[in-house]
Parts: structure tokens; sequence; C-alpha cells
């Protein structure tokens, strides 16, 4: 079993839809080198076109008599590349994982299971096991979130606004959970791996207008029903990465990393999810790394880099030094009144730490 | 040997993309093990397959061209190094067969019901498309396209009397009228395991194939570098599938660390495949079958793997007996035999009234410890496990809110409290 084969490569795409489109109709060199220019890398149609039209090359194409020059396909039929046993392996695999049911319905994954009868899952769910990933998950199994979340995909596909009713989450110390219902058209689902949570970028409408973006978690959500309003899609989504690009971070976050406990290596596929960049100092071995986030992962961002503790030195910008500053600040607090607490309280038991 | 576009060997590729992706600080020197001539190839590959993601800067101090792909996860539609899959060198004959083989066997009737003979087929080439191959080619390539050790199937043989007759595999005709009967179903399912399952690489193939695209869903934490391991990993899939014995070839850190050192081999029994969804690792935990002992390598290290068929029963019942019990009590992914059990317990300060998201953070993240509050905004997290200097990174994300640590190994504790004090020094007094 391979996965890294010929039959998926770029040239044979690229020559499969140009024979497609050649056994139609005629065409001219130009609008060849335009089609593979279009598909394949970089340099692909410096290879290609003498391969298909010279003399020497792959006798797929043949000229058509007189002038202008023009191709047309020697093959009349050519098929869909079949489905490979290796495609069919995988997909036998990932319907027995539990959001598969989220995208598919009953039927179509009862037809599916059925066409793929006999064939062994290219992998076995049990075999990965993912050893960090958080705990409150959404909950695939539930029937309601199964329901919820196909009629949020469907409103997401067709561009139509939804009534949405959610609990928010737990900052700002409330007692009890608020909950939250308003207009939303959801424009972008996300996941992420390692919450192991789905959300969903929406507008929001307030009296039938634009009224913001927001983000929802879909495992909050109680209720969804849909609403008459409808966007259209491109100008939205136009819309919402211009929006998207203004909740970057203004400045980067700018650290040095030392070598000590292989820190640089830990540190930058750590970050690798991060648009970044970064320089070697070349004779103390430290690298200086910039990374671009979004400005809601901030405190992400900077919990994550304190978990490296002085291997990773922030150096700005200045606001969020100043966030990693107070927190070491704190800290340094928290432990010393620890240790005047046990001074003190020898023999009397240990007394409560009073906040800062 | 001029410049090729595609390549015969994915291994040599995946260093380098992982480099640029990954490191992105090293320039054409920094590569001391291969010639200047393999860099700029390569390079120029990997600009060819992901010109777009391309970035260069004059190092500072003016020391060469620092190179570096640059990509925020969160914001493709696929996983640009998929790209590199599609890069794999083939010869005149191999495309030249493939697609006039697909296109005789889908239209043309048979010469009898079982399908066509090798030696039928060189006529057929030659009769209607003048082409000249000789009848062992022809037969290599339909066995290729027929035998499932390269994962096609899509060509089926039976025999008719002393010859094999193939035609095209028909037991995927209902699955690809599935596939197009629910094109719009399919679209987002496909979109989203080939990014998030285990060799997505192949539902990206499949989404290439019916000409399906992703303008609705983006990957949050998402580690692309793991789909240049995806080639190695699935031997390694198909041994703990088939109980099998694995030989390793790994260049891992230790190695790496003595300068020009050698990899190193270890065999044994794959047990699992841990992945890390926060810090982007990867690692198969492997039963060593000498040492008597678990290992656990990281998959970007493993230059290879070879399957050395069936592993012993008894080692296997062994390992099988054993390693839930070492796989549960690691935090991470130190695997220890019949692991022994570290307590570690953290008190910290919580209001309680304002900051219930930290308490909800400890039960989620906390990985089965447990949580009591033992004085006013103050609670405790206790855990064991087979090695608490694993947890020491996710510990070190509380730090402003750390009143005590305490643990069996002491090292670990006192790591801790040194790292604090360096911490208060680091930032003390640089305004």
């Amino acid at each position: 079993m391979e996965l890294f084969s010929e039959v998926f490569g770029a040239y044979y795409q690229m020559v499969s839809h140009l024979l497609r489109i050649c056994s139609t109709r005629e065409m001219a060199r130009e609008e060849i080198q335009r089609a593979a220019a279009s598909m394949g890398f970089g340099e692909s149609s410096v290879y290609l076109l003498p391969k298909l039209m010279g003399k020497d090359g792959w006798p797929f194409l043949e000229k058509c008599p007189g002038p202008p020059d023009r191709w047309k396909s020697r093959l009349s039929r050519l098929p869909k590349r079949p489905l490979t046993l290796l495609e069919r392996r995988w997909l036998s695999a990932v319907l027995t994982d539990p959001r598969a049911p989220l995208f598919l319905s009953y039927e179509t994954l009862g037809r599916l299971n059925q066409a793929l009868e006999g064939v062994s899952p290219l992998y076995i769910q049990r075999d990965f096991r993912y050893f960090d990933q958080y705990l409150d998950g959404d909950p695939y199994p539930s029937a309601s979130y199964q329901k919820r979340f196909r009629l949020i995909l469907s409103a997401l596909r067709e561009g139509q606004a939804l009534e949405i009713t959610f609990q928010a989450g737990a900052h700002g110390g409330a007692e009890s959970p608020r909950i939250h219902r308003g207009v939303y058209i959801p424009l972008r689902l996300e996941y992420s791996e390692k919450d192991d949570k789905f959300r969903i970028l929406c507008k929001r409408l307030h009296r039938g207008r634009p009224a913001g973006y927001a983000t929802v978690n879909l495992g909050r959500v109680l209720e969804a029903s849909p609403r008459p309003e409808r966007c259209t899609s491109s100008a939205e989504m136009e819309l919402m990465g211009k929006w998207l690009e203004k909740q970057k971070c203004g400045q980067p976050a700018e650290v040095v990393v030392s070598p000590e406990r292989n820190g640089v290596e830990r540190f930058l596929v750590e970050f690798s999810s991060y648009e970044k960049e970064s320089w070697m100092e070349p004779d103390t071995g430290r690298c200086h790394v910039k990374i671009w986030y979004q400005k809601s992962d901030e405190t992400e961002v900077l919990i994550r880099i304190l978990g490296f503790g002085p291997i990773v030195q922030v150096l700005g910008p200045a606001p969020f030094l100043r966030q990693v500053k107070e927190r070491v600040r704190l800290q340094t607090v928290r432990l010393e009144q620890t240790a005047q607490v046990t001074i003190t309280a020898k023999g009397q038991g240990e007394g409560p730490i009073q906040p800062v | 040997m001029a410049f090729q576009e595609l390549i015969k060997n994915f291994d040599r590729l995946r260093d380098y993309m992982r480099d640029f992706f990954l490191y992105g600080y090293k320039t054409r020197g920094d590569h001391p093990d291969k010639s200047l001539r393999t860099y700029d190839n390569e390079r120029r590959r990997i600009e060819s397959y992901l010109g777009r993601y391309m970035r260069f800067r004059t190092q500072e101090g003016g020391r060469g061209k620092r190179v570096w792909l640059s990509m925020e996860s969160a914001e493709l539609e696929h996983n640009p190094f998929y790209q590199a899959y599609r890069s794999k060198s083939f010869t005149d004959n191999d495309i030249t067969l493939h697609f006039f083989l697909l296109d005789i066997l889908s239209g043309s009737p048979p010469p009898q019901a079982e399908g066509w003979t090798a030696g039928q087929l060189a006529d057929e080439l030659s009769r209607r498309y003048g082409l000249c191959f000789d009848v062992q080619t022809l037969r290599g390539k339909l066995r290729e396209y027929e035998s499932p050790e390269k994962g096609l199937c899509i060509f089926k043989a039976q025999r008719c009397g002393k010859a094999l007759c193939y035609r095209l595999a028909e037991d995927q005709k209902d699955l690809s009228q599935l596939l197009e009967e629910h094109r719009e179903e399919l679209e987002d399912f496909l979109a989203f395991f080939s990014e998030t399952a285990p060799f997505g690489v192949a539902g990206n193939y499949l989404m290439e194939r019916a000409g399906l695209s992703n303008p609705h869903i983006r990957f949050k934490h998402h580690f692309l570098t793991h789909a240049l391991d995806d080639n190695l990993l699935l031997a390694v899939t198909e041994a703990i599938r088939e109980g099998e014995l694995l030989e390793i070839t790994n260049f891992g850190r230790r190695q790496r660390g003595q300068g020009l050192g050698a990899p190193v081999t270890c065999t044994g029994v794959p047990m699992a495949v841990l992945v890390s969804t926060q810090t982007g690792r990867r690692y198969l935990a492997l039963y060593g079958d000498k040492r008597k002992k678990f290992h656990s390598f990281r998959l970007d290290y493993i230059q290879s793997v070879r399957r050395l068929g069936p592993c012993p029963p008894e080692i296997l019942e062994e390992v099988r007996l054993h390693g839930e019990e070492s796989l549960n009590a690691a935090w991470g992914s130190a695997i220890a035999w019949r692991p022994r059990r570290e307590r570690l317990s953290m008190e910290l300060y919580i209001d309680e009234r304002r900051e219930k998201y930290i308490l909800q953070r400890l039960q989620r993240e906390g990985r089965g410890g447990t949580v009591q509050q033992v004085g006013n905004n103050r609670f405790r997290y206790s855990v064991e496990v087979s090695d608490s200097n694993e947890l020491m990174e996710w510990i070190k994300t509380f730090t402003g809110r750390i009143c005590k640590l305490e643990g069996d190994n002491r090292q670990v504790v006192r790591r801790f409290y040194s790292d604090m004090e360096r911490m208060k020094k680091l930032y003390e007094g640089t305004d």
C-alpha cells in the first residue's frame, strides 16, 4: 500500500483534465499552456508541453489538419480514474469515526457502508491515542447535537440565517450560566483537534441589519431554527476575510528561545500552526522567533509561552511583555507567601493565603 | 543530470520541507551533510510545489539567505504538504499505458467474458492507436494495477484457461456512483476528514478526483507536517493490525546531537501511535523485543520502517497484557514497562467566584487528576503518573497562580522552583 504514487500525481491529473477537454473540442496551444499552468506545479508546463505536443512525447493528442494549430484527444471515452483500494480503505476507516454522522445522514452512511462491505479499514481508531486532547470535547454521539450540527451546516451551505440560543462561557464570574439568543448567519465552521470542539463564525443580525461577527461554540448551542434572512456567500466571505484580517495582532509576539532542553526544536514544532519567522544567533544557538496570532488567542499564546519557563524569553511587544511580567511577578509573590506561611505556621497548620 | 521537478523518493523531500517549514532559520550553508547542489535542487522543487508560501530574507548579520515556508494553518483550505505527494516521477510508458489501458478497458467490449489478455491488449493498442508495447511490459503494468500491494486494485484479473484476463474493477462502481449522487453532503465530509483523519491525503485524492473543494471548514491547532510522516506511518499501522514485528531506523535527537551521528535501528512490536494535539509531536509506541522495554519514537525522526513478519504469540500476549496499563499510566509519551507511579500535586490560587474557568481548565486538561479545595480561593490538583517530568510544561502554563508544588520526584520539584527563580531574574528590571 502506497500513498506516494504517480497515479495520484499532479501530471496525471493535468493530462486527464486536458484529455477530457480535448475529447469534446479542439484546443489551441496557448489554451493547453494556460490549463497546464493553472493546474500543475510552478514549472510543470515547461516539462509537460513538449511531452504533450512534441514529436517524441506522449501520444495522447493529435494535431488537427490545417492552420491554426489545434489539438484534439486520441482517446474517445476517458473515464474518471477508478477509485483505488487506498481510497476505499481510507473511506472505510473514516466512516467508523464518531464524527462521521455529523456530516452524513444515516441513510448515506448506510449506503456507503454497504458499498464498502468487505473493504478492510486503512487504520483502526484505537491505534491512535490522542493523549492530551481536552476532555470536554463536543458530544458527537448525542442525537440532539448531531441534529443541530446538520442544521447549522446546511445553513452554512445555503447562506441562511438561524435563530440561535446558546449558553455563554464561564468568563466574567457569572454565578449562573448566561443564555444568549440572536439571529446569526453561519459563515465558517472551525474545528480544533486540541479542544476537540467545533465553533461557528457567524455574522450577527440585529433587526435584520448586520451587527458584527460572533464565534459560537457548537457544543453550547441549545436551540437553532431557520430564519428567512439569507446572504450571498461570496460577498460575505470577502467581508469576513477583511474582518478576520483586522482580528490579527497588530505586532507579533517576539521571543528568544534558548537551546537548553531541546527548547528551539520543541518551541518551533509546538508553534508551527502559527505564522512565524525565525532566525538564529550564530554564536549562542539562541533562536529569535516572531509569532503572528489572532487577538482572541492572545491568552493561549501567552500561557503556552510561559509553559516553556525560562527557556523562552519574551522580548515584546510591550503590552504582551507587560502581561508576562505581571504573571511572573504574581508567581514570585505566591511562592514567597507560601514560604512565609509555612515558616510561621509550623506546628499550627497551614492557613489560607489572601489574594494579592 | 538536469533538474527534474518530479522525484522518485519521498524521504529527502520530507526532510527539506520540514526544515523550511518548522525551523525556517537555516541558510544554504546550514545543511552541511548535503551538497550545495542537492540543496539547490530540493529548494527549487519545494518552490515549484509551494511557491506561494515560500519566503526569503537575508540572514541577520549578512550570513546567507534564509528560506522558509510561511503558513497560518487556521486560514488554509487544504494542507499544502499534500502537494508533495503528487510529485512522484514516472516513465513515458507508465503514463501512456495508464490512459490508453483505461480507455480500452472502460469502453471496448472484451474479446471474452473474463476480459482482455495482455496479448490482446497489446494488439488492440497497436490496431487502434499504432502503439507498440511488448507483452511483458503490459503484464507488469496490469499486475501493478490489479494487485493490492500498491493499493490500486483498479483492474481485476480472472483466469481464462492458461491466460489471465483483465477488466476494470467493478466493485467500486456503486461507490463511485454514490459519491457523485451525494456530492454536496460528501464535500464537507471529505474536506473535514482529509485534514483531521490519519492519512488525510487519501481523502484529498478523493476530493480532487471528484472536483470538490473546501469552502466551509477551517482547522485550528492544525499540525501540517504530520502529513509528511504519513507515508511511513502506513507500514506502522499495517504492522499493528497484523501483529507483526517492525524494524525502525531512527535518527533521533541523541544521534543528531552527535554532529555526524548515525541512525540507530530497533526492532519490536508496535503498539499504538501517540498523538499530541498540543505540542504537534507524534510517537510510535513500540515494545523493544531485545531490551524488553517500551520505547516511544518521534515519528518525524524515524527514517524508515520495515515489516519483519508475524511476532511470536507469547511476546504479543505479554505486550497486550501490560501495554494498556503502561499507556494509561503515562501523562504523555514516556511509557514505562510495568510503570511505577509518581505523585505530583500543585496548589493554585483561583478566585472561586470570578475564575471558574480555571477550575474548568484543570478538569479538561488535567488528564484524570483530581481537584480539591484546600482553602479560601486555594485548590489542589493531584495526579499520579509514570513520569512527572512530563507535566512540567503544562504546570508552568499556570504561572502566576502556583502556590506550591510537591511530588515524589524531588528532582522535578527542585527544577520547577529553580525555573521560577530564573523566570524572576529573567524579567526583573527589564522595563
